[in-house]
C-alpha cells in the first residue's frame, strides 16, 4: 500500500493522461508520415540512386515471366536505377483501383499497366503523364506502334501511353461441326442468314448434352460489335449522349434475343458453370465471337479456325479493337528515370520476350508482322484474319467511366437475353439517365 | 497542546482532525488515480484502437459525407448535396426495398427456424451434442465458402435444390436466375447459419428454471401451454437480443451478393451495401457512399431504437413487474 501512495505522488491525473495519449498518438502519426530523406555522403555516385515503382497485373506465373526478365536486364544496363514492381492480381478494373488507392495514400506508381476501357476516366482525372514532350525528342512514335492500339492511347491529343498488345474480334469455328453441318465455310464471306443457317444446323441434343451453334453475343462487347454494323452505337458521334436505345441498335440486340429465344445460342445458365472456350473445346459449341486470345480453344483435338465476322450487304464492316499498355504516372517525382525504364515498353526485344510468353496481338508493328510471331504455334492457320480485321476494326466509344458505363449495360443485357426475357426497348431506355451520368462524369468538376 | 510543524502556534483538535482529513483525502486521491491510471493503461490498447480504427474513420467519413471527393482529386465541401442526391437515386431506393425484403421476411424466418432447431437440441439424448455441434458448425463456415457451395446448391442443372424438386415431381427452379427467385434464395441460403443464433436460444432454454415446469405440470398445463406460458415469455431476452442483431445484420447483407449474383438478375440482388460498396470503390464517389453508409446508420439506428421502444411490451425479464 505504501508503495501504491508514495507512487501516486506522481501519478499523473485523467486529463494529463489523455493529454499525454493524444500527444504521443500524433507524434507517432506524424513520424510515420514523414518521408525518409536518405543521408548523403561525399563518397556518393554522381547518379543518385532511384527507385522507380512500377505498378502491374500479378495474377500469376505468366505475369511474373512477362515483366521479371525485362527488369533484370534494365537494371544491369541502368545500375542507378531500381524497378520495384508492385504485382495486382485482376484486369483493369483491379489495377485502376489499386492505382487510385496508391494515388489517394500519396505513393503513386511512377509506371503502371493501363488499359484502354480505363484511359478515358484516367485523363479526366490528369492522372496520366503526357508523354508527348518525351516523344518529341525519341524516335518512338506513330509509326512504331499499329495505328488502332496506338490511339487508344491517345487523348484530346495527348499521348498517355503506350499499347502492349491488342486484340481485334473475329469468329472462331470449329472445322469439323461446320462441315458435319453441311454448310458453306466462313472462310468464304458469311452474310448473317449463313450464321444464322449454321447455327441451327449445329444445334442439337437436349439438357445437359445439348450442342449449340453460337455463343457470347450477350455479352456487351460482342453486341455492340453487331449494333455497329447496323449503324448504331453505344453513345452518339460525339460520345456525349446515350444512344443504344434507339430503333437500329434495340432491333441488333432483338436479333441476339432471337438467337437466345431459338435456343441457338447457349445461355449463361446452360453453360452450367463452364466457360465459352470450355464448351468449344468439348464439341459443345460452334462457333463464337472471341478477341485475339487462343489459349482457352488451344487444348481442342478439333480443327479449328478463325474468320471475319459475318456481315450483310448493307452493314458497315467492323469489328471491336481493344489495347493494354503502360502509362506514366503524371505525380511522379522522378519522370526522367521513369521515362528511361518506360521506353522498354517500346522496344523490340521487350515484345519479343513478351510474344515468347504467349501475347495476344503485340502492338508494336516490327514484331506484329514478323515471321516470329505468326508462326506461333497457339494461333489458328488464319491468323493473318485478326490482323486484317485492325483496318477496319474500331474501338468502343469510351467515354467518362467507361467501366461504370459497362456494369450498366451488361446487366440490362442480361434481363434482356435470360430467363426474364425483359422488354428491349423499355430496359434499355431504363439505363439511359445512369449512363449518360456515367460519361459525363468528371471528378470534382 | 501539540505544535503545529512549521514551530507556529498551537494546533487546535479542530485544525487538526481538519488537517487528517486533508491528509486522508489527499492518499485516497492519489490512490484513485493511480488506480485509475493502471485502468487507463490496460484499456489503452483498445482506446487506441477505438480511435483510429473505429471512432477516427467514422468522423471521417461523416466529413467526407459533406463533400464531393473522388480520391484522387481534390475533395469540395458540398453541404447536404449528396444527401440530398442519394434521396433522388432510383437505384438507391431500389436497394433499400431488396434490404428491407430480406431484413423483414428473412429475419423473422431465421429466428424462427433458430429457436425451432434450439427447442430440438434442449432434449436430454444421447448424442445430443453431435447434434447442436452439427447445428452450429455451419455458422462457423466462411461466407465466401457458403456462397461457392450454395451457387451449387441452387444450380439449374445440377443443383441439389432443384434435385429436391424433382424427386418430389416439381419443375426446376432458376433460383438465382430468375429476380422473382433470386431473394428468397437467399433468404433460404440463410437459414444455414442458424447455429449462432440457436446456442444463444438454447442457453436461454437452460436458464429456465425447472421447477416452473413441474409446478405447471403439477397444475396440468399441457405441453403447448406450459411453452406458451413459460418458455416463451422467460426467452423473450434471448429471442429480443438475437432480433436486434439479426436486424442489423441482415440490413448489411453483401457477401453473397457480391459473390454469387453481383447484384442480379436485373438488380433484384443489389442490396444496399453491395450498391455502398460500388459507388465508394468501383466508381470512388466517397462522398456518396459515406452519405450512404450515414444514412444506413440512422435507418438502423431508428429501427433498433423502434424494436427497443417496442420491447417493453413484449419482452419479459425475469424479476420484472409486467407494467
Amino acid at each position: 500500500m505504501n508503495s501504491q501512495i508514495a507512487g501516486s505522488r506522481h501519478a499523473v491525473n485523467r486529463r494529463a493522461f489523455l493529454k499525454l495519449s493524444a500527444f504521443s498518438l500524433g507524434a507517432a502519426s506524424l513520424a510515420a508520415c514523414t518521408a525518409v530523406v536518405p543521408a548523403t555522403g561525399d563518397g556518393e555516385a554522381t547518379m543518385a540512386p532511384v527507385d522507380i515503382s512500377f505498378l502491374t497485373q500479378g495474377g500469376g506465373d505468366t505475369s511474373f515471366l512477362r515483366y521479371e526478365p525485362l527488369i533484370e536486364t534494365f537494371e544491369a544496363e541502368n545500375p542507378h536505377i531500381q524497378i520495384q514492381p508492385i504485382w495486382e492480381p485482376g484486369g483493369a478494373i483491379e489495377i485502376q483501383i489499386k492505382l487510385l488507392t496508391l494515388i489517394a495514400a500519396g505513393d503513386g506508381p511512377d509506371t503502371y499497366w493501363a488499359h484502354s476501357y480505363t484511359n478515358a476516366g484516367q485523363a479526366k482525372r490528369n492522372i496520366q503523364m503526357d508523354l508527348t514532350p518525351f516523344l518529341d525528342s525519341s524516335s518512338i512514335g506513330e509509326d512504331t506502334f499499329l495505328r488502332a492500339a496506338w490511339l487508344d492511347f491517345q487523348i484530346a491529343g495527348k499521348q498517355i501511353g503506350f499499347p502492349r498488345e491488342t486484340t481485334s474480334t473475329v469468329l472462331i469455328y470449329n472445322k469439323e461441326l461446320i462441315a458435319e453441318a453441311g454448310v458453306s465455310d466462313p472462310a468464304d464471306g458469311w452474310t448473317w442468314t449463313d450464321f444464322e443457317a449454321a447455327a441451327m444446323a449445329m444445334t442439337s441434343g437436349e439438357g445437359t448434352e445439348r450442342s449449340f451453334g453460337t455463343a457470347d453475343w450477350n455479352l456487351n462487347r460482342n453486341t455492340w460489335i453487331k449494333m455497329w454494323q447496323k449503324g448504331g452505337d453505344v453513345l452518339n458521334a460525339e460520345r456525349t449522349a446515350y444512344a443504344m436505345n434507339e430503333a437500329v441498335s434495340v432491333a441488333a440486340v432483338n436479333t441476339v434475343k432471337g438467337w437466345h429465344e431459338a435456343g441457338v445460342h447457349v445461355s449463361g445458365v446452360e453453360k452450367g458453370g463452364f466457360s465459352t472456350g470450355d464448351l468449344f473445346t468439348t464439341g459443345r459449341i460452334g462457333m463464337f465471337p472471341q478477341f485475339s486470345v487462343f489459349s482457352n480453344v488451344a487444348p481442342a483435338e478439333f480443327e479449328w479456325d478463325i474468320a471475319h465476322l459475318p456481315k450483310d450487304d448493307s452493314d458497315i464492316e467492323t469489328t471491336r479493337v481493344a489495347s493494354a499498355g503502360h502509362s506514366m504516372w503524371s505525380g511522379t517525382e522522378h519522370p526522367d528515370e521513369a521515362w528511361t525504364w518506360f521506353q522498354t515498353f517500346a522496344s523490340i526485344s521487350a515484345f519479343e520476350h513478351w510474344v515468347s510468353t504467349g501475347l495476344n496481338i503485340p502492338s508494336l508493328k516490327a514484331v506484329a508482322g514478323s515471321d516470329n510471331y505468326l508462326s506461333t504455334a497457339v494461333l489458328p492457320p488464319s491468323a493473318q484474319v485478326m490482323l486484317d480485321a485492325f483496318d477496319y476494326g474500331r474501338p468502343e466509344p469510351v467515354a467518362g467511366d467507361w467501366i461504370s458505363v459497362h456494369r450498366e449495360v451488361q446487366p440490362a443485357l442480361d434481363s434482356i437475353y435470360g430467363v426474364e426475357a425483359a422488354d428491349t426497348q423499355a430496359t434499355l431506355d431504363n439505363i439511359a439517365d445512369r449512363v449518360n451520368e456515367f460519361i459525363a462524369f468528371v471528378p470534382s468538376v | 497542546m501539540r505544535r503545529s510543524a512549521a514551530g507556529g502556534g498551537p494546533v487546535t483538535p479542530r485544525a487538526g482532525a481538519m488537517s487528517w482529513w486533508m491528509r486522508l483525502r489527499t492518499r485516497r486521491r492519489s490512490l484513485l488515480w493511480a488506480e485509475q491510471r493502471d485502468a487507463y493503461l490496460f484499456i489503452l490498447p483498445w482506446i487506441l484502437g477505438f480511435l483510429i480504427f473505429l471512432a477516427g474513420p467514422m468522423l471521417a467519413s461523416l466529413f467526407i459525407s459533406f463533400t464531393r471527393w473522388e480520391i484522387v482529386t481534390p475533395s469540395r465541401f458540398v453541404g447536404f448535396d449528396q444527401y440530398v442526391k442519394i434521396a433522388q437515386d432510383d437505384r438507391l431506393w431500389l436497394s433499400l426495398w431488396n434490404t428491407a425484403y430480406y431484413v423483414f421476411l428473412g429475419v423473422p424466418l431465421h429466428l424462427f427456424l433458430a429457436l425451432l432447431a434450439a427447442l430440438a437440441v434442449n432434449i436430454n439424448l444421447r448424442g445430443i451434442r453431435l447434434y447442436r455441434t452439427l447445428f452450429y458448425v455451419p455458422s462457423l463456415t466462411p461466407a465466401v465458402a457458403n456462397a461457392i457451395l450454395w451457387l451449387w446448391i441452387f444450380h439449374p442443372q445440377w443443383g441439389l435444390a432443384n434435385a429436391a424438386l424433382d424427386l418430389v415431381g416439381l419443375p426446376p427452379l432458376f433460383w438465382l436466375q430468375d429476380p422473382r427467385l433470386a431473394k428468397p434464395a437467399f433468404i433460404i441460403m440463410s437459414w444455414w447459419t442458424i447455429g449462432g443464433q440457436m446456442v444463444i436460444l438454447l442457453a436461454g432454454l437452460k436458464g429456465i428454471p425447472a421447477t416452473f415446469y413441474e409446478a405447471a405440470e403439477m397444475d396440468g398445463a399441457s405441453a403447448w401451454g406450459r411453452f406458451w406460458r413459460i418458455t416463451l415469455p422467460l426467452l423473450t431476452p434471448a429471442l429480443f437480443f438475437n432480433l436486434i442483431i439479426a436486424i442489423i445484420g441482415a440490413f448489411q447483407v453483401f457477401t453473397q451478393a457480391f459473390i454469387m449474383t453481383e447484384g442480379g438478375p436485373n438488380y433484384s440482388t443489389l442490396f444496399y451495401l453491395l450498391y455502398l460498396f460500388r459507388m465508394a470503390f468501383e466508381n470512388f464517389r466517397m462522398g456518396y457512399a459515406s452519405a450512404m453508409a450515414w444514412a444506413l446508420f440512422l435507418i438502423i439506428l431508428i429501427f433498433t431504437a423502434i424494436q427497443f421502444r417496442v420491447s417493453d411490451r413484449w419482452v419479459f425479464y425475469e424479476g420484472d413487474l409486467r407494467k
